[in-house]
């Protein structure tokens, strides 16, 4: 049982990175690279006030999403000049700079040591030690994060993101500043997952930057481009089975020498197959 | 002066490698028109291939880099004809084959490290008998100029190719507009076949060369590339001598800041000038 | 329509079969007889993977071994093998091997990373964790439950910077990866060596994964130092590091950070340019014949050592058979095996006498090596 509620807290924590990822590239259609970056932020400002100050979780991790906030509108300032490929690749490049801030910026963030020993949460005296309680906290978090999305979503500043995602040039001609836009969804994406980062690195108690890499990045896209863009369930769905799926594969009996290098053939595998035959992903409505 | 000549000599060496990784991805973006990650994944074929042939089977180099080479470009043809053509055929947008070249990328990885394990081999012919050349207070290695000089071949051969052969206008033609190409009569899929045959290659030949300089290791391809890529927009992507001169760019700004700052950085600062070329010239130094 | 049909039911299939899978394996009850099931973290995908396999192939001849006689009190030795990717995947692993798999015991992780990141589960559930390559400082005593017969990395960094000062070298550079344990070894080697007097007149650093360190070493060069000291993590950084400094006309005394120069790849690929070369290791006297044999076991069945130098796959050997004799010894009772760990003494084996301290880091007696004609000497 104890497993179970470890792969759920994964999903929630994935699903949230899911849900607010999609807000870039399936509302707004920029193929963002650079997710794990904001998620490395958020784990890393949370973990830093907590093991430093002892400050509580909740606030630490507001702290932190208004810092991933601000670095997200340095980022995206830049990156809202930027579209289709370039916008890809330039989100890439920032990947590549924060993860390499990082890792060398070692009187800050103690480099590849990591920072062990975050606490975990705690709320008026409740310490949510248990996994069973931090999967009920990460729950929580996940309905808070997807009622946003939906909000967003709903409203008219996500018509005006669908219409960006559908013909950029047409909408400018109509007078709204794209860019203005593209800049907002792109902090407010940032900042929700620097919730998820929070999460995670109280959850694991120990941090360190090899988890925020471009290939962690590419596997966030990987979850809604699989789940369906543009969608919450996608998100949630892609989440799950991404993450289920090298446990179970745990369990598939592959001689243990090339068991971990034949779940990365299979997740290869599955990009491909997905793209052949349903782009869409398995619950989405919008195409890349 | 010792010191600067060196540096200047590293950013050539480095360059020369970097400008046979972009010479084929800029052949295969011109005419395809889609990020192919894959790419990288062929350039580590054609190291391992060579280290197969070479080491493991004794055959003599020549051959062995021949084969290799050959294998690199089967390889490539092949994903062409079973997934790239398909797609296109269903009139795929960029992104989805940039996500199935992902998935071609994560497979042929994961296989080249069942099959040779995950361990770093090198490929280096005895290094006592290594001959260095002095210029000007500078060392550079026999297989350096080696690889120098093959780029420079290659980079001349394809030149003459797309500029003096039918081939070569049908390839600029397909490059230019695939659609008037084939009204006009040009079979359209075997140009593109032919393309991502060559393009291949010299993935295969820039493995070898990285191969001799500085080994194999099954993840070599993705670095590979994006220093490719990055090379690329430099220059002005899809234009092949523009990639040969951002190709020495990105050497020697990756290497000055090296010197100037420390050597942790060198991936950010990479970045960093791709960001800048994408925000002030994004077409690049030498557009189309 | 029929595609998002298709779909859920896709998703029921997943959702029922993988539930179905991982509850089926979570209500077998312990069994007393039958094998006994211990865990394994290491690093077997990704760039430590040169590391991972090495200690995965000792253990699985350890463990053969032992079954083929008799095994442990009559059972025969499982070992459950799981990917820690070098870092927080292990947490993930952990979690499965204790709840799905019930071991008591882990052997793991290897890298650092994956020891800091599955303690504090496999400490929630008082199982023992033992590592045989895990050297960060901060696991020295981080819990009851956690041991390892590989040393912390402070020392032989101290010892180094030691050595140089009394051989009069006092401007030295150096040349580090950012990992873990690379950083860690720098750290003490940066201290120990300024406080006796020593200037670090250049100090590079690179990513894991660089192949390109011909600007560093330049720097280097440029300035011109006694002796080069190099702190790569894996063998193909510091194999890389010496030939391009070879190619660049970098000719100094050089000084290795891990026991990497002995490694039989860098002893057969470039033993000239590793002439002189001194670093310190975890004394392991291969001429012993427990190590003698254990080498000779190894290299007959996986002909190598993955370029790393044999203490490594000496000490995940013997991590197997440490663990076979604390349960001979104390049952499976994990309190009792952990007080019994820390009480480990002149335990004899493949990495040559072991003893445990009260923190549960092993005692390692270090030996300064030196390269002369492409073998392994000791310094004199």
């Amino acid at each position: 049982m104890e497993y179970l509620i470890h792969i759920a807290i994964l999903v929630s924590i994935y699903s949230i990175l899911g849900l607010s990822l999609n807000l870039v590239v399936g509302e707004a259609g920029l193929l963002s690279v650079t997710h794990a970056a904001f998620y490395g932020i958020g784990a890393y400002a949370t973990a830093l006030l907590l093991t430093e100050s002892g400050m509580n979780f909740f606030l630490a991790m507001l702290i932190g999403m208004v810092i991933t906030g601000a670095i997200a509108l340095l980022i995206g300032a830049v990156l809202s000049r930027f579209d289709g490929d370039f916008y890809a690749l330039g989100s890439l490049g920032f990947n590549v700079i924060v993860f390499s801030i990082l890792l060398n910026w070692q009187s800050l963030t103690n480099g590849p040591l990591g920072i062990p020993g975050i606490a975990r949460p705690s709320l008026f005296g409740f310490s949510f030690e248990s996994n069973t309680s931090f999967l009920t906290l990460s729950l929580v978090l996940l309905a808070l994060v997807w009622g946003i999305c939906t909000l967003i979503t709903r409203s008219s500043f996500g018509r005006v993101l669908h219409a960006i995602r559908e013909d950029e040039q047409a909408i400018q001609v109509f007078g709204y500043t794209t860019t203005y836009y593209k800049l907002v969804i792109f902090v407010l994406s940032a900042m929700l997952a620097a919730v998820a980062g929070a999460l995670f690195a109280s959850y694991i108690t120990f941090i360190d930057p090899s988890s925020f890499t471009v290939n962690e990045s590419i596997f966030m896209l990987s979850i809604i481009i699989l789940g369906g863009l543009a969608s919450h369930r996608g998100a949630v769905l892609g989440a799950a089975f991404l993450i289920i799926l090298p446990e179970a594969l745990r369990f598939a009996g592959f001689p243990t020498d090339v068991a971990a290098q034949m779940r990365q053939v299979t997740y290869g595998a599955i990009l491909i197959l997905l793209m052949l035959y349903r782009p869409q992903g398995l619950l989405g409505e919008y195409r890349l | 002066m010792d010191i600067v000549s060196q540096i200047a000599l590293n950013a050539v060496i480095a360059g020369a490698i970097y400008s046979l990784v972009t010479l084929g991805f800029n052949l295969i973006y011109g005419t395809a028109r889609f990020f192919d990650l894959g790419y990288g994944a062929l350039a580590a074929t054609g190291g391992y291939a060579a280290f197969y042939f070479y080491t493991q089977l004794g055959l003599p180099l020549l051959l062995a880099l021949a084969l290799a080479i050959l294998v690199a470009s089967a390889l490539g043809l092949l994903i062409e004809k079973t997934i790239y053509r398909p797609l296109r055929a269903r009139k795929a947008s960029g992104t989805i084959l940039l996500v199935a070249s992902l998935g071609v990328l994560t497979v042929i990885q994961a296989v080249i490290a069942i099959i040779f394990s995950s361990q770093f081999q090198t490929l280096s012919r005895d290094v006592a008998a290594e001959k260095v050349y002095t210029i000007l207070g500078g060392a550079i290695t026999q297989t350096q100029v080696l690889i120098l000089v093959t780029a420079l071949v290659i980079m001349l051969a394809l030149a003459l190719l797309l500029k003096y052969t039918l081939f070569g206008k049908a390839v600029r033609a397909v490059s230019d507009d695939d659609e008037v190409a084939s009204i006009v009569g040009i079979n359209t899929e075997k140009v593109m076949g032919a393309v991502f045959a060559i393009g291949s290659a010299i993935a295969g030949v820039a493995g070898v060369a990285a191969a001799f300089d500085t080994g194999i290791q099954p993840t070599m391809g993705l670095s590979l590339l994006l220093k490719g890529v990055i090379a690329a927009i430099i220059g002005g992507i899809g234009n092949v001598y523009g990639g040969i001169i951002g190709a020495f760019f990105l050497a020697i700004v990756e290497n000055l800041g090296a010197w100037q700052f420390s050597g942790e950085w060198k991936d950010a600062v990479a970045f960093a000038v791709l960001i800048l070329f994408l925000l002030f010239r994004p077409q690049g130094v030498w557009p189309k | 329509m029929t595609g998002k049909i298709w779909t859920w039911i896709a998703v029921a299939i997943v959702v029922i079969g993988g539930g179905w899978w991982l509850l089926s394996g979570s209500s077998a009850p312990k069994a007393e007889a039958g094998p006994i099931k211990v865990g394994f973290i290491g690093p077997l995908t990704g760039d430590a993977a040169s590391y991972g396999i090495p200690f995965q192939n000792a253990v699985k001849m350890a463990t053969d071994e032992i079954n083929a006689s008799g095994g442990i009190n009559g059972r025969q030795l499982q070992i459950i093998y799981e990917d820690g990717k070098c870092g927080t995947a292990a947490a993930s692993a952990a979690q499965k091997l204790i709840s799905i798999d019930h071991v008591q015991i882990i052997i793991g992780g290897f890298c650092s990373g994956e020891s800091l990141a599955a303690e504090p589960i496999t400490t929630a559930n008082k199982v023992i964790l033992f590592s045989p390559g895990s050297s960060s400082p901060k696991l020295t005593g981080i819990s009851k439950y956690f041991d390892r017969n590989y040393p912390s990395d402070s020392l032989p960094a101290i010892k180094i910077a030691q050595l140089m000062t009394q051989k009069g070298l006092k401007n030295v550079g150096v040349i580090t990866e950012t990992s873990d344990a690379a950083v860690a070894l720098r750290q003490a080697f940066v201290d120990e060596f300024q406080k006796l007097g020593g200037n670090l007149i250049a100090d590079e650093s690179f990513t894991t994964g660089t192949t390109d360190f011909r600007s560093a070493l330049t720097k280097i060069k440029s300035a011109n130092p006694d002796a080069v000291y190099v702190i790569g993590q894996t063998p193909a950084s510091d194999e890389l590091i010496i030939k391009q400094m070879d190619d660049i006309g970098l000719k100094t005394q050089l000084f290795g950070g891990f026991e990497l120069f002995g490694g039989e790849k860098m002893l057969q690929d470039i033993p000239n340019l590793l002439e002189g070369a001194i670093y310190m290791e975890p004394s392991l006297d291969e001429t012993a014949t427990t190590t003698k044999s254990f080498i000779d076991k190894y290299t007959a069945q996986y002909k190598t050592f993955g370029g790393l130098p044999t203490i490594y796959a000496a000490t995940s050997y013997d991590a197997v058979y440490i663990i076979k004799d604390m349960i001979e010894q104390y049952g499976m009772n994990t309190d009792v095996i952990a007080q019994g760990l820390r009480q480990l003494k002149d335990w004899h084996g493949a990495e040559g006498t072991l003893t445990i301290d009260q923190n549960g880091d092993p005692q390692f007696q270090y030996a300064v090596r030196v390269i002369h004609n492409g073998k392994v000497e000791n310094l004199k």
